[in-house]
């Protein structure tokens, strides 16, 4: 069983250490941080074993670029990005392909009651997962990480237009797929 | 209950996920800390080497740019500086060639002791007058190589290589009225002892023409350039040295 750290080392604190190289300060950041790191990977990957890779591949990296971190802004903010740059990276090797066509049906209305207090956050993630890569890419780097479309358009190579338009079958399809949830949810649990 | 806008069922995402935590199925601090380790050897590795081997090159560049090269100057200096040219069209080496046919076809074709050895070079405007120089003289006390060839493509000059000897001055009428440029700078030396002499000496192999593209020359506080040459734009700085200053011509 992975043992998480009881109490987690403020990632600033353990920069200089990073810096140096030092062995025991890379393990201390990488345990404090790897389980929200690895929440972030989930979201891009397209199963727990790429998401590892990601997660393990974007601590290299972070331990490598370590010198490039100017103490301006977040240090924890910074590794998240390299996560992201890294699920960017296997994307573009893999899944080059956007899927275009659509064959799941879409709602026209952009509005649907729902409650989506009643569902876990692990719900919402195999949502997000069974969304089509580069919709799962989009909505993940606008809605969660707070990218822009223009951010977004230049990372995945794709036109500004092309991101929001993405974006908003996103949601839709998470939507829809919402509310069959629920609908399932309420059929189980009446009474 | 209202219909949920974007904004909100963005919202919703959001706060969910953003401190959202998966514990690791296993501890992969060691696979990193392995691969960090190779990543180290596997830079250090090639960079060394390629570093290496600029180096040698560069070194071995450098012996062979400023390699010794002995000639003999036949002319005292002002004759060489002496006498311009009229621009031509036909590459003045090439006239050059001509000259040291005719002399090398009515002269013995002189052999050095050791074996002559093809030495491709192309040679400053001032040699015609040396290989004339070289065959009224015993040349058997010195080893002199030089080396002509009847169908010489003209790109391929013949060069001579004689050690420095004054009595060959003495000896030695110089070809008369023949074309000189004024070679920018090193006169009748072929040694390189600045950036600008380096400069000057792959610009004078490419560049035929009176004033070249770019010429410099040493001065008190070091080299600079001295003139150039782009066709409508001139400038040279003064061919006296008294005058501080230069001229802009532009066409």
């Amino acid at each position: 069983m992975h043992m998480t750290l009881r109490h987690k080392f403020d990632a600033d604190s353990l920069l200089e250490g990073c810096k140096k190289n030092d062995r025991k300060a890379q393990e201390l950041l990488y345990r404090s941080l790897a389980s929200k790191m690895l929440g972030v990977c989930v979201r891009y990957a397209k199963d727990p074993f790429e998401a590892e890779d990601i997660l393990q591949s974007g601590f290299v990296k972070v331990f490598q670029k370590i010198s490039e971190f100017r103490s301006e802004g977040s240090f924890e903010g910074w590794i998240r990005r390299i996560m992201v740059n890294t699920a960017i990276e296997v994307y573009r090797k893999n899944h080059r392909r956007l899927n275009v066509v659509d064959i799941d049906e879409v709602y026209d209305e952009p509005q649907s009651m729902f409650d989506m207090t009643g569902l876990e956050t692990k719900d919402l993630l195999k949502l997000i997962r069974q969304l089509p890569v580069g919709y799962r890419m989009v909505f993940n780097m606008y809605v969660i990480e707070g990218y822009s479309h223009k951010e977004i358009g230049k990372q995945l190579a794709i036109s500004e237009g092309a991101s929001k338009s993405q974006l908003s079958r996103a949601r839709a399809l998470l939507r829809e797929k919402i509310l069959k949830m629920e609908g399932y949810d309420y059929a189980t649990h009446v009474g | 209950m209202q219909p949920m806008s974007d904004k909100e069922f963005d919202k919703i995402f959001q706060e969910r996920f953003d401190e959202f935590e998966v514990n690791p199925s296993k501890p992969f601090w060691p696979s990193i800390e392995e691969r960090l380790k190779n990543k180290k050897r596997k830079n250090d590795f090639p960079l060394f080497w390629m570093v290496a081997a600029s180096v040698i090159i560069v070194f071995f560049a450098g012996l062979y740019i400023l390699r010794p090269n002995h000639t003999i100057r036949l002319h005292n200096d002002d004759n060489l500086q002496a006498v311009t040219q009229p621009e031509r069209a036909i590459p003045q080496l090439k006239e050059q060639l001509l000259i040291e046919k005719k002399v090398v076809r009515k002269k013995a074709f002189i052999k050095s002791p050791v074996e002559s050895q093809q030495v491709r070079e192309v040679k400053r405007p001032d040699m015609p007058a040396e290989q004339q120089a070289a065959d009224v003289t015993d040349l058997n006390k010195m080893s002199a190589k030089i080396e002509t060839h009847e169908n010489h493509p003209l790109s391929q000059q013949a060069v001579i290589v004689i050690p420095n000897n004054s009595e060959l001055k003495k000896e030695a009428s110089p070809l008369s009225d023949s074309s000189f440029h004024t070679a920018p700078v090193v006169a009748g030396r072929t040694r390189i002892k600045s950036v600008g002499d380096l400069v000057n000496f792959v610009i004078a192999k490419v560049d035929q023409r009176e004033d070249k593209v770019i010429e410099m020359s040493d001065n008190d506080e070091g080299t600079s350039i001295s003139g150039i040459n782009l066709g409508v734009l001139k400038i040279k700085s003064g061919n006296n040295k008294k005058v501080r200053g230069f001229k802009v011509n532009f066409k």
